[in-house]
């Protein structure tokens, strides 16, 4: 009699979990046909503007069923992760993200439909932040090293930069014409390119948070060089800074023979929203907005327009 | 009808027997005083009478009903004993005041505290804490304590914390009251007041248990006295028969030590 | 004169936004963890032996790891392993460090109150026992004031360390004061490459420090009128 019971009660529980797990099934399967049709609908109603691109972009976020693009255009919002990083993303003195990434971020954004929302991040967590989708591209200055685009998928390069090593203003001359920076302690950002390039030329390096924390080590005595981005050393020292007594020589590419660096927008791996960023690029660049926009931040030398 | 009868208490502290087959009966107003060693059990006894201690074996009853039967789980519920502990008051050797009330807040708390269980305490809250206010002072007064009231403990001497300690036990009303060794904690000059207010409770006919060590107290205050060594009643009797002639050898020997102070 | 220069002004209002950041973050922890404290202590001392274990296991967790990697694990954990994720706005990062910050405060605390609560003499729970007080009214009529009195210095030291830990949140980038010091290295509303706003935010940490040790040093004197 009892054993009949427990055999009752399991069976019922059993039904009732199955019941459970296939509505849920159905009703998630229903949710995202309804989703990918409004998809379909807001490509519809770009399509007539931007013909192929909007085609296409539909015709992959049906295939993989997770489409970012349709995500971004689910939540409404393009969340950019930066940091403060002028002239590519800075506060104007209303607070207000301006900068030449920052502008053609706003510009992406409003082709797909959304707003741009700019959130500053810690620039070693940007892996993280992109994975657990805090944030959904990381659009900031970013040299496309290897370790870059290992871990992310990353767009075309947009604009050249390259490493350059800032000493005390007085010292300037013993640094000219360098091959090697053997023997000295140089100040980089973590993780950064210009860790990278540092170490390449053998020298000791001070990891520290950022770049601006790079250049408090040099003023301060505790590294006897920093190597920053030349974008930002351009921004940050000499005239009217607390580093007026700091000056870059070095150019760390030319000094190993290698090519320039390039910039690049990181984004998910696998996301779609690679090629509608690639597309839209393309586009801006032949409408001359790329180039409108760099000159206002006089990175009309810099920026790549192929 | 006796106002305490105890049955054949036992207790183990792991392998040790502390108390061993102990029974005894007291009549209301009667004065009983547990005397012996140090680690005779005189402690635990009076521990396991308040519910701080479960005995492992035997019965306890307070006029005639049964508070305590080791045979019977249902007896020994967490809920029912807080109430059945109000039968007995305790006072400690080290006093135990609570530091952070006055002498007359010690007295009334477990009152005030009491009274929020009864039906109408809503409307009357004021009238029935005045009321208890106002017992609490009577009881300070008989204590000798009203000009201390206001004080807090550490602003008392020795015994005249233990006097509040008494009131405080007193203030609840129980059927009988314990003390374990009410003046061993105290300078010597000091214990006199405190047995002082022990003997005129005694002549107010207060059923009280008195475990101490001031043999000629014993023999002066109490109507009866028990002798206990290893955990066992060694004799039992009325105080100056025990105290003065006692049977039992191990008694003997006992008195003789504390001869001194008798 | 510098202090109303615009560069002293604007740097001064940025820092005080990210004080309030600050000063959020330190009262949403004490008011968080305060209370929880209380009941993991309770759990600490459970006569339940697998709570008891439980609760003393995730102390040696949360003190033996450092408050920094436990931010990090409560806000990038649960999106990197598509459990939900807090939001990459402030909204986001500032309830994530909260948690964060009031778990690892809470166990804290809890060692502090299990101390004060066991240094509490036994005596005064049996008195309150014989005189047929319940145990919750022990706890809070007898026991709880004794046991805040013992607990009062080691709690300050523990607060004072809290107001400098809130430091510890920009390493999600939540936009508290050595953040916002930071921000004029970089560049920020027009000012690039400045380092005294970094130094300048202690001025903050010691105003406050100041206000909140003399808060505590008034409650001790407050409990001075027992012993």
């Amino acid at each position: 009699m009892k054993k009949r019971m427990i055999c009752a009660l399991v069976l019922a529980a059993a039904v009732a979990l199955s019941a459970c797990g296939s509505s849920s099934e159905e009703s998630s399967a229903s949710q995202t046909e309804a989703a990918s049709e409004t998809v379909a609908e807001a490509q519809e109603t770009e399509a007539s503007a931007e013909a192929d691109t909007s085609a296409e972009s539909a015709a992959e976020a049906e295939g993989s069923g997770e489409s970012d693009v349709a995500y971004v255009q689910d939540k409404g919002s393009l969340v950019v992760g930066i940091t403060n990083f002028e002239p590519m993303d800075y506060p104007d003195a209303d607070g207000n993200w301006i900068g030449f990434d920052a502008d053609m971020a706003k510009a992406f954004a409003e082709s797909l439909g959304v707003e741009a929302e700019f959130i500053e991040i810690n620039w070693d967590y940007k892996v993280m932040e992109l994975d657990g989708r805090n944030i959904d591209c990381v659009w900031n200055g970013m040299t496309l090293t290897d370790e870059v685009t290992a871990s992310m998928d990353t767009s075309v390069p947009y604009c050249e930069n390259a490493q350059v090593l800032v000493v005390p203003a007085d010292k300037a001359s013993e640094y000219e014409g360098l091959t090697s920076l053997e023997g000295l302690n140089v100040a980089v950002e973590s993780g950064s390119a210009g860790e990278d390039a540092a170490e390449a030329l053998g020298a000791a390096t001070v990891p520290v948070l950022t770049q601006a924390d790079t250049l408090m080590e040099v003023s301060a005595g505790t590294s006897d060089a920093a190597v920053i981005d030349l974008l930002m050393a351009g921004a940050m020292i000499g005239e009217g800074t607390s580093y007026e007594d700091l000056t870059f020589t070095l150019n760390l590419n030319e000094a190993q023979g290698l090519p320039s660096e390039q910039y690049g927008v990181g984004f998910r791996q696998g996301s779609d929203l690679v090629d509608a960023f690639n597309e839209f690029w393309a586009q801006k660049v032949e409408d001359g907005t790329v180039l409108e926009t760099a000159t206002v931040y006089g990175l009309q030398d810099a920026v790549i327009l192929e | 009808m006796s106002v305490l009868e105890v049955k054949n208490i036992e207790k183990d502290f792991g392998s040790l027997k502390v108390l061993r087959d102990i029974s005894f009966d007291m009549e209301k107003g009667e004065d009983l005083a547990i005397i012996g060693s140090s680690g005779s059990g005189k402690t635990t006894l009076l521990r396991c009478l308040n519910f701080l201690e479960t005995p492992d074996r035997g019965s306890i009853a307070v006029n005639g009903e049964c508070l305590f039967d080791a045979a019977d789980p249902s007896s020994v519920r967490e809920s029912d004993i807080r109430r059945k502990r109000l039968h007995f008051g305790l006072v400690f050797q080290s006093f135990n005041l609570f530091p952070q009330y006055t002498a007359l807040e010690n007295v009334t708390l477990a009152r005030k505290l009491l009274c929020r269980e009864d039906p109408g305490f809503k409307q009357h809250k004021k009238e029935i804490f005045e009321q208890i206010d106002e017992e609490g002072m009577e009881l300070l007064r008989r204590m000798g304590l009203s000009e201390r009231a206001g004080h807090y403990p550490h602003q008392l001497s020795g015994g005249q914390q233990q006097r509040v300690a008494i009131a405080r036990a007193l203030e609840l009303h129980p059927d009988i009251v314990c003390f374990d060794e009410p003046t061993s904690a105290l300078d010597p000059e000091l214990t006199g007041e405190v047995l002082k207010v022990i003997r005129s409770l005694a002549e107010q006919k207060t059923t009280m248990i008195i475990v101490t060590h001031e043999m000629a107290f014993a023999r002066d205050v109490a109507d009866r006295v028990i002798f206990m060594d290893e955990g066992l009643i060694v004799e039992q009797g009325p105080a100056r028969e025990v105290i003065e002639a006692p049977r039992e050898e191990r008694t003997r020997q006992f008195l003789s030590r504390y001869g001194g102070k008798g | 004169m510098f202090f109303v220069s615009d560069e002293f002004l604007t740097v001064v209002n940025a820092l005080n936004t990210g004080f309030v950041k600050t000063l959020q973050l330190f009262f949403v922890t004490l008011i968080g963890a305060l209370p929880l404290g209380l009941v993991i202590s309770f759990g600490s001392m459970s006569r339940f032996t697998p709570l008891r274990l439980l609760c003393r296991a995730m102390v040696w967790i949360i003190r033996g790891t450092p408050l920094i990697l436990q931010i990090i694990i409560i806000y990038y954990v649960p999106g990197l392993m598509k459990i939900f994720t807090w939001g990459g706005g402030e909204t986001g990062r500032f309830t994530a460090v909260s948690v964060a910050f009031i778990i690892n405060y809470a166990f804290y605390f809890s060692e502090i109150y299990r101390g004060g609560i066991q240094g509490v003499p036994v005596g005064q729970q049996e008195a309150g026992e014989v005189l047929g007080m319940t145990g919750w009214q022990i706890f809070f009529h007898i026991k709880l004031l004794q046991m805040i009195k013992r607990i009062v210095p080691p709690m300050s030291n523990e607060v004072i360390t809290l107001v400098k830990d809130t430091s510890l949140a920009r390493v999600i980038a939540l936009q508290e004061i050595i953040w916002m010091g930071e921000s004029f290295m970089k560049g920020n509303q027009g000012y690039a490459g400045l380092i005294w706003p970094l130094f300048f935010t202690a001025v903050y940490y010691l105003f406050f420090s100041g206000i909140v040790t003399l808060l505590l040093g008034m409650l001790e004197r407050k409990l001075e009128y027992f012993r």
